[in-house]
This record gives C-alpha cells, sequence and structure tokens, in this order.
C-alpha cells in the first residue's frame, strides 16, 4: 500500500515528467502521451512514468545484481525510498564520494533523481 | 493475446490475396516472432529481457557455436590469471526460458520476404529481427597480413582458441624477449582493450619474464584512459612497456611472417611474440543486407535501434553506430535490454518510451589495479544518443591504491553479475 506521503510525491514526480516531456516532445503528442498515463494510472497498473526508470534501470542492472548474487557492488533493490534518494542526490550533487556512482550520475535532474530513487525502492524480488 | 500490429494484419490480407504463406508463417498462429541473430552480449541481452518484458512473444535466438567465449575477462585468460572454461557459456539456461536456441551460422537476410537466411540452405522467418553478431576482422586491409597469419600471429580479439594460442605464445616466450601488438585506427571493438592487454602481459612477464619488452605499435596518436594506463605503468612495470603513437610510426607499410616483423614507415619492428589486431567492420552478411548503406558500420535510428536502410531490422552492439556509445559488452547489454522494451512496445503499436542508457568499461591495469571509463547516454530531440555533457568520464588521476583494488573488485562484481544475468 502506497501511504498518504508517497502518494504525494508520486503526483510530484508524474507532474515533473510531464513538464519535462512537454519540452520534450511538443504540446500534441504530449497530450497523446498524457491520455495513455493517465488511463494507466487509472487501471492501477502502475505509472507510466515508471516505464522511463524501468529502461534507465537496465543500465543499473549490468552492476547491481539481485542480493541472492554475491558482489562487492552494493545490493540496491527495494531499499526504502528515501535512503536512495540521499544517496544518489549525494553522487549527483558530487558530495557523496564513490569510485564510480558520480560520474554517472552527475547533474541528473532531480525528478529522475526522484523517478529512479522510487522506481528502485519498488523492486520486488523473489525470496 | 494475440499481437498483430497493422503492418502484419496487411501482410496477411495481401498473402491471402496472392496465396502465398511462405512469408510469414509465425502469423498464422497470431503471435508475433523476434529472431535475434547472435548469442553474445547484445543478442543474448535482448533475448533474455524480451522473455521477462513480454511472454506473450516468441523469441529466436540463431548463433554460430553452442559456447559463447567473452572477450572481456580474456586479457586475464591471457596472463594465465583465469581458465578459458571460466569465461565460456552455453544456451541451456536461455532455452529453459522458453527462448528458441538454433545453434548454426546465419549467411543472409531477405527483408521483403522476413526472413533469415542460414548456412545449411533453411530459413527462419521474423515479424522483427535483431542482429548483434559483433564484428569481422578485416584480413585484406594491411600489406602483408592475410587470414593465413592468424595462427602465427594471433589477434585474440574475438575469443576462444585465439586466447589460448596468445597465452601460449606469451608463456612459451624465450627470456628478454619482444612482444609486439598492433593496434587499429579507431573505431574498433573495446577501445582501451589492448591497453589492458599490455598491463596484463606485462603483469605477468614482470614476473616470469622480467627483462622481456611489449611494444604497441598503434594506428593512432592517443587512445582511451592513456595517462591512466601511462602512469600505472611507470609504477607497476617500469620501462617494460612502449607506446609508438601513428605519429611516430607512421603506418604500416608491411606485416612479414616469415621474419616475424612488422616494418612502419619509419621504422621495423621484429617481435618473438606478435599479436596483431586486424582492422574490423560490420560483419559482411550484415554490409551484403544493405544494412550499412555503402559504408562499414550499420547506421540505425539511435532510439529505436532500427536499420536505417532496412525496415524490421534492428541492429545492436559492436556491429552499429550508435551514436556516442562505445563498442563494448557492457553498452552492447544495454542495448539489447533496451532494444527488447522497444520491441515489445512497436509489437502493439504503442510508441516506445526512453530512459537514460550508461556504459562503463573497466580495465584491469594489474589483477589488483582497475580504472574505468564512464559515459552516460541520452536521446536528443534530433534523435540522436548523445553523451551526457558534464557526466561520464575517467577514474581520478591520484586515486589512491585502495580505490584501484575496489574497482578491481567491482570490474569482477560486474562480469559475474553480467554473465549470471545473460547466460546463467
Ligand atoms: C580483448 C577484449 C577485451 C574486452 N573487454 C571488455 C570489457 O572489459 N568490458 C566490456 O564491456 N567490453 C569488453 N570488450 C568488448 C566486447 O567484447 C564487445 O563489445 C561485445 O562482445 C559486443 O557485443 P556484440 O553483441 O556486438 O557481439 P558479441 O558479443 O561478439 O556477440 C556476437 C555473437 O554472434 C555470433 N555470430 C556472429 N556472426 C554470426 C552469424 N552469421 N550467425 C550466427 N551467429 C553469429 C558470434 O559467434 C557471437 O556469439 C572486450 C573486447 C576485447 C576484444
Amino acid at each position: 500500500m502506497q501511504s498518504e506521503i508517497d502518494k504525494i510525491r508520486f503526483f510530484d514526480g508524474f507532474l515533473c515528467q510531464v513538464k519535462r516531456m512537454k519540452t520534450q516532445f511538443g504540446a500534441k503528442r504530449m497530450r497523446k502521451a498524457l491520455a495513455t498515463a493517465f488511463l494507466v494510472v487509472a487501471l492501477g497498473s502502475g505509472s507510466a512514468w515508471a516505464e522511463g526508470e524501468r529502461i534507465t534501470f537496465e543500465s543499473c542492472g549490468v552492476c547491481h545484481g539481485p542480493a541472492s548474487r554475491e558482489s562487492s557492488i552494493p545490493h540496491i533493490q527495494g531499499m526504502p525510498f528515501s535512503d536512495l534518494l540521499g544517496l544518489l542526490g549525494g553522487f549527483s550533487a558530487d558530495t557523496t564520494k564513490s569510485t564510480i556512482m558520480h560520474r554517472l550520475l552527475l547533474g541528473m535532474p532531480e525528478a529522475d533523481l526522484e523517478g529512479l530513487a522510487r522506481f528502485i525502492s519498488q523492486i520486488k524480488e523473489p525470496s | 493475446m494475440k499481437l498483430l500490429n497493422r503492418r502484419e494484419t496487411l501482410a496477411l490480407s495481401t498473402a491471402a490475396v496472392s496465396g502465398v504463406f511462405l512469408a510469414a508463417p509465425a502469423l498464422a498462429v497470431g503471435r508475433a516472432k523476434v529472431v535475434i541473430v547472435g548469442g553474445g552480449f547484445g543478442g543474448a541481452s535482448a533475448a533474455r529481457t524480451l522473455r521477462q518484458v513480454d511472454p506473450d512473444i516468441d523469441v529466436t535466438l540463431i548463433t554460430e557455436a553452442a559456447k559463447f567465449t567473452t572477450c572481456p575477462f580474456s586479457n586475464l585468460v591471457i596472463a594465465g590469471e583465469r581458465p578459458l572454461e571460466t569465461i565460456t557459456f552455453g544456451y541451456s539456461a536461455l532455452a529453459a526460458q522458453g527462448i528458441e536456441v538454433i545453434i548454426g551460422l546465419a549467411s543472409g537476410i531477405e527483408p521483403a520476404a522476413r526472413l533469415v537466411r542460414m548456412q545449411d540452405g533453411s530459413t527462419v522467418a521474423y515479424d522483427r529481427l535483431v542482429v548483434s553478431p559483433g564484428i569481422d576482422l578485416k584480413y585484406d586491409a594491411v600489406p602483408g597480413y592475410s587470414k593465413d597469419l592468424e595462427t602465427l600471429m594471433p589477434h585474440a580479439w574475438k575469443a576462444g582458441q585465439q586466447t589460448v594460442l596468445l597465452r601460449d605464445q606469451l608463456t612459451a616466450m624465450p627470456q628478454g624477449g619482444t612482444v609486439l601488438i598492433s593496434v587499429p585506427d579507431n573505431p574498433y571493438r573495446c577501445p582501451p582493450g589492448p591497453y589492458e592487454r599490455a598491463s596484463l602481459m606485462a603483469y605477468y612477464l614482470s614476473r616470469n619474464n622480467p627483462t622481456a619488452k611489449i611494444i604497441i605499435i598503434d594506428g593512432k596518436d592517443t587512445f582511451s584512459k592513456q595517462s591512466l594506463f601511462t602512469k600505472a605503468w611507470d609504477t607497476l612495470y617500469p620501462n617494460m612497456i612502449s607506446f609508438v603513437p601513428f605519429a611516430s610510426n607512421g603506418g604500416i607499410l608491411n606485416v612479414d611472417g616469415a621474419q616475424m616483423s612488422i616494418v612502419t614507415a619509419f621504422e621495423s619492428f621484429r617481435g618473438d611474440v606478435i599479436n596483431f589486431i586486424p582492422p574490423q567492420k560490420a560483419p559482411q552478411f550484415l554490409l551484403e543486407a544493405g544494412l550499412a548503406g555503402d559504408a562499414e558500420w550499420c547506421g540505425i535510428d539511435q532510439a529505436t535501434f532500427e536499420s536505417s536502410f532496412v525496415p524490421g531490422v534492428h541492429v545492436l552492439g559492436d556491429a552499429a553506430i550508435v551514436g556516442d556509445m562505445p563498442k563494448s559488452g557492457f553498452s552492447a547489454a544495454v542495448q539489447g535490454a533496451v532494444c527488447a522494451h522497444v520491441l515489445a512496445a512497436l509489437l502493439r503499436d504503442q510508441s516506445p518510451n526512453r530512459g537514460t542508457l550508461l556504459n562503463t568499461c573497466y580495465s584491469f591495469v594489474s589483477p589488483t589495479y582497475g580504472i574505468s571509463i564512464a559515459g552516460v547516454y541520452r536521446v536528443t530531440e534530433e534523435g540522436r544518443l548523445k553523451s551526457v555533457e558534464g557526466a561520464g568520464g575517467t577514474s581520478v588521476a591520484d586515486a589512491p591504491p585502495e580505490a584501484r583494488a575496489a574497482e578491481a573488485d567491482h570490474a569482477r562484481s560486474w562480469y559475474d553479475n553480467l554473465t549470471t544475468h545473460l547466460f546463467g
């Protein structure tokens, strides 16, 4: 179940995404995309913007494997949203040091960080 | 779920009128069929992701051999740090997931009929085709060099027997001998690969043949992670590796098997072991299918990977020009996964979503000294997959040994995770 505050953040994220798409794709395609997006949300089958995050996470998953695999690279799937947002934000602002993550996230827009953190936090692995 | 898009419905009705049903048998049962040629990084990733994203799409993977040996980590095999078996994988896990695996050589594409032609004369029909067959070596591009020399001077740029051959030649080299590594001009598979190879050969030699030398004869003047590599060489392998840039060799005039020599415009080099890495291009059967126009690498729509020349065919990995992304296994695997999402959308007549694509190329300077170069890519409004400005870049220049050791560990974890994800 989503908590109230999560729902608010969810819509925050969604609106940011809408704004970004508008500048990227122009108003006409936007209306079509929005219609689809609302349909998907209404159907309760996940958010449309999470699809973009899902594609981005394909790159993350090349290194960050499931918990069942031993690794020197941290397991992040299903971590709490706020922890993830803190981490990603730190890398993006170059205040959290690491061998590589700051290079991959440097300057990533706030809305994208939030969307990605939310997506990763919601990943459920088969136990 | 029935997956017929408009084009397919049209194809079906045309077929019915003309009475030709041979062209697309997959349509007869109403499931869309994606065929993938090449069971390496791009192809295996596309196949597995597609299975996961949309179980209603039939997936067939055509690949040359029952076993795939990865080029990543093959330089560790050459240095005697890993047996070849640990970088060799089969396809049973893919088959167990319901991916139809066909072992055989694809020899041609007939886009009008939507068929892949196999070397044994059979054909495989597709609704959409993905090709990720890697590279062809240009055996005829350098004077004196030919395929006949690849045993004497192994390239080891396709992993397997070639890797073992080079390892054995390195091990058998007389004390104080010289290794020549000939590197082509860009573009070629794995930009930092030759320098990782020089590093790991030096690692082996510094322990077993400390007076030996390695000379890199390059077709260009600078290379990937150059300052990181050369600084590490000075510390770890002083005076062992020398780099001869294009400006100092003037290009190769002749490769001589009998003399075991490489003659350049300015100097002649003799080697006890010669690792000759020839220039490369997209595989010939892709060029013959018109996928590269009159160029040597395949041009694509960088958002969907669909060929700029042949509709319905998507090209991934080393064979394609994928915007600013380098020719790496990491990139190919990411492209395969993203392409799977694109295909699932297109086959439902939806417009595909976009995300951010990443690449990281790790290189070992020694087994406990890792460095990396990373890139972040997004499709621009003009449809180019471009590097995001300000992001990406190399490991820092003055990192402490712990950071280099951590990157070496990350490289091993990257490899284990990715190969398990693709083949496990
Ligand atoms: C020495 C070396 C070190 C490297 N190290 C790294 C590294 O550390 N990290 C990294 O990310 N990348 C590395 N790379 C690069 C990486 O190997 C390639 O970029 C990657 O393999 C490209 O993937 P691909 O899918 O395009 O092709 P491949 O992975 O080569 O897969 C192609 C597959 O298609 C098959 N095939 C080809 N033609 C046909 C046909 N006609 N019919 C059927 N099957 C066919 C081949 O047999 C093969 O199985 C390295 C490369 C080299 C040479």
